[in-house]
């Protein structure tokens, strides 16, 4: 037997084992393999293993797939997406909403100082009496038995004039202090070197304040040293709560948009 | 089972409007070659189960996409159950310990009793039912096809669809089917000849020759 050179296409000699070639390719394949047995043999193997996967047995189903009304709701898997895409859509908005309401009262909290001027005046005050009040307080019991009517001012201008009155009152009050400070340090009893001492002191105070100037008068003073502690004081946490509420909205809109992405995908596969 | 064609197409009417009694019915006759196409592509019972399940449910929701006449219903519904099994298979691609670790380390004995079990509810009337372990060989070639031609061979000669309508079932043109059959075969024979189920070519070529 001659062998050709030419073999015939696998598809060919497959398609010719279920005869689903057209009449002319059958004719062309029939003449072929009457002369070339390698391409015969092709035909022979893909002939064996389709009657091999032929026998293959049917397999009966393990369960009747008749749709049951509770199936056609839905089935379990899209029901559990369905209700996660429910909640994480919902508290992704009523988290947002909550950000933009903690951002618009940080904002307004933030703006509010400048718009009601008068009545902050009080507030300030209150917040810096402590710190200039220890102050005040710890000469005052020395000067309140040697200099009675020191003492009387004394408590009108801690109020009032507060921070602010410090330096302007150090001079005037160097007098009756140097009886106090003598009385502290007993190794100073030149009044000349006190006054010093005093005017370093309240050179120091003026310097450990965040006001540059301890000129301007003591009404403005309050203000630009107590009005940016009151409002860091109120606004810090709102200003984090936003943070984290912002945070956990976008948190829950990912989920959100990957949840609806499974549904989508579960829920249609045509 | 098949009812008459005329009584197919009322059936298949009501199902298209709803009717789920009537697409029942319908259930009834394919529910068997829906589930074993998705088995014989998946290699195992449960997916198997849960896949024809899954396309005969959207077979459901999708019935009114179907408007040709009742004869092309077995095709369109094995069409539904081929893309769902190729979404079971793409799946398990996207997670391939699970799908690996079965072909890796196949339990013998495991997957031997399963076909056993698979095989032994349905003896089949034929004159010669393959044994266990062949049925078993014959899967595990199947396992390790391309989807494409898995999806080919098992509705042409596990199934016995004729090109035309496995070309329907795949939306492939005819020479599609018949170059994926082809290579199908050529990769089985090689798969089951090593597994001893196929004679070697060289021996028949040796006794050809001599």
């Amino acid at each position: 037997v001659t062998q050709p050179v030419d073999h015939l296409d696998d598809d060919l000699l497959s398609a010719f084992v279920d005869d689903q070639l057209t009449p002319d390719e059958r004719f062309q394949v029939q003449a072929h393999l009457g002369t070339c047995s390698a391409c015969q043999d092709g035909v022979d193997e893909f002939r064996s293993v389709a009657a091999l996967l032929r026998r293959l047995p049917e397999v009966e189903p393990p369960r009747d797939f008749s749709l049951r009304p509770r199936l056609l709701v839905d089935p379990p898997n899209v029901i559990r997406l369905r209700r996660w895409y429910g909640v994480t859509r919902a508290s992704a908005a009523s988290l947002a909403a909550v950000f933009v309401l903690l951002s618009v009262s940080t904002l307004y909290i933030d703006s509010q100082p400048k718009s009601t001027g008068t009545a902050g005046f009080s507030k300030p005050q209150v917040a810096s009496a402590p710190v200039t009040a220890p102050q005040n307080a710890q000469p005052e019991p020395q000067n309140a038995q040697p200099a009675p009517q020191n003492a009387q001012p004394a408590p009108s201008s801690a109020p009032v004039a507060a921070r602010a009155a410090a330096p302007a009152a150090a001079p005037v009050a160097s007098p009756a202090p140097a009886t106090g400070d003598a009385a502290t340090r007993p190794g100073l009893a030149n009044p000349e070197p006190l006054d010093q001492q005093a005017a370093a002191a309240t050179s120091q105070r003026a310097l450990t304040t965040p006001v540059p100037t301890p000129q301007p008068t003591a009404v403005r003073l309050p203000f630009t040293t107590a009005v940016p502690n009151a409002t860091v004081d109120s606004a810090a946490p709102l200003r984090t709560a936003a943070l984290v509420v912002g945070l956990l909205a976008v948190v829950t809109l990912l989920a959100t948009l990957v949840v609806r992405h499974r549904l989508q995908h579960t829920a249609s596969h045509l | 089972v098949q009812p008459e064609a005329g009584t197919l197409e009322h059936v298949l009417q009501a199902a298209q409007h709803g009717d789920v009694a009537a697409f029942n019915n319908l259930i009834q006759i394919f529910q068997r070659q829906v589930f074993n196409v998705c088995y014989r592509t998946l290699g195992n019972a449960d997916d198997a189960a849960d896949a024809a399940q899954d396309a005969l449910l959207n077979a459901f929701r999708g019935l009114k996409t179907f408007n040709g006449p009742a004869a092309g219903l077995r095709a369109w519904l094995l069409r539904v159950a081929v893309n769902t099994c190729y979404d079971q298979l793409r799946r398990r691609q996207r997670r391939p310990t699970e799908s690996l670790d079965a072909l890796a380390s196949p339990d013998p004995d495991q997957q031997a009793s399963a076909a056993e079990r698979v095989t032994d509810p349905a003896p089949g009337p034929e004159e010669h039912s393959l044994s266990a372990e062949t049925a078993l060989h014959i899967q595990q070639a199947i396992d390790r096809l391309p989807p494409d031609q898995r999806l080919t061979v098992i509705l042409c000669d596990v199934q016995g669809l004729s090109y035309d309508e496995a070309a329907q079932v795949m939306s492939v043109e005819l020479g599609t089917i018949k170059s994926r059959l082809s290579r199908a075969r050529a990769q089985l024979r090689v798969a089951l000849t090593e597994k001893g189920e196929l004679p070697a070519r060289s021996g028949r070529l040796h006794e050809r020759s001599s």
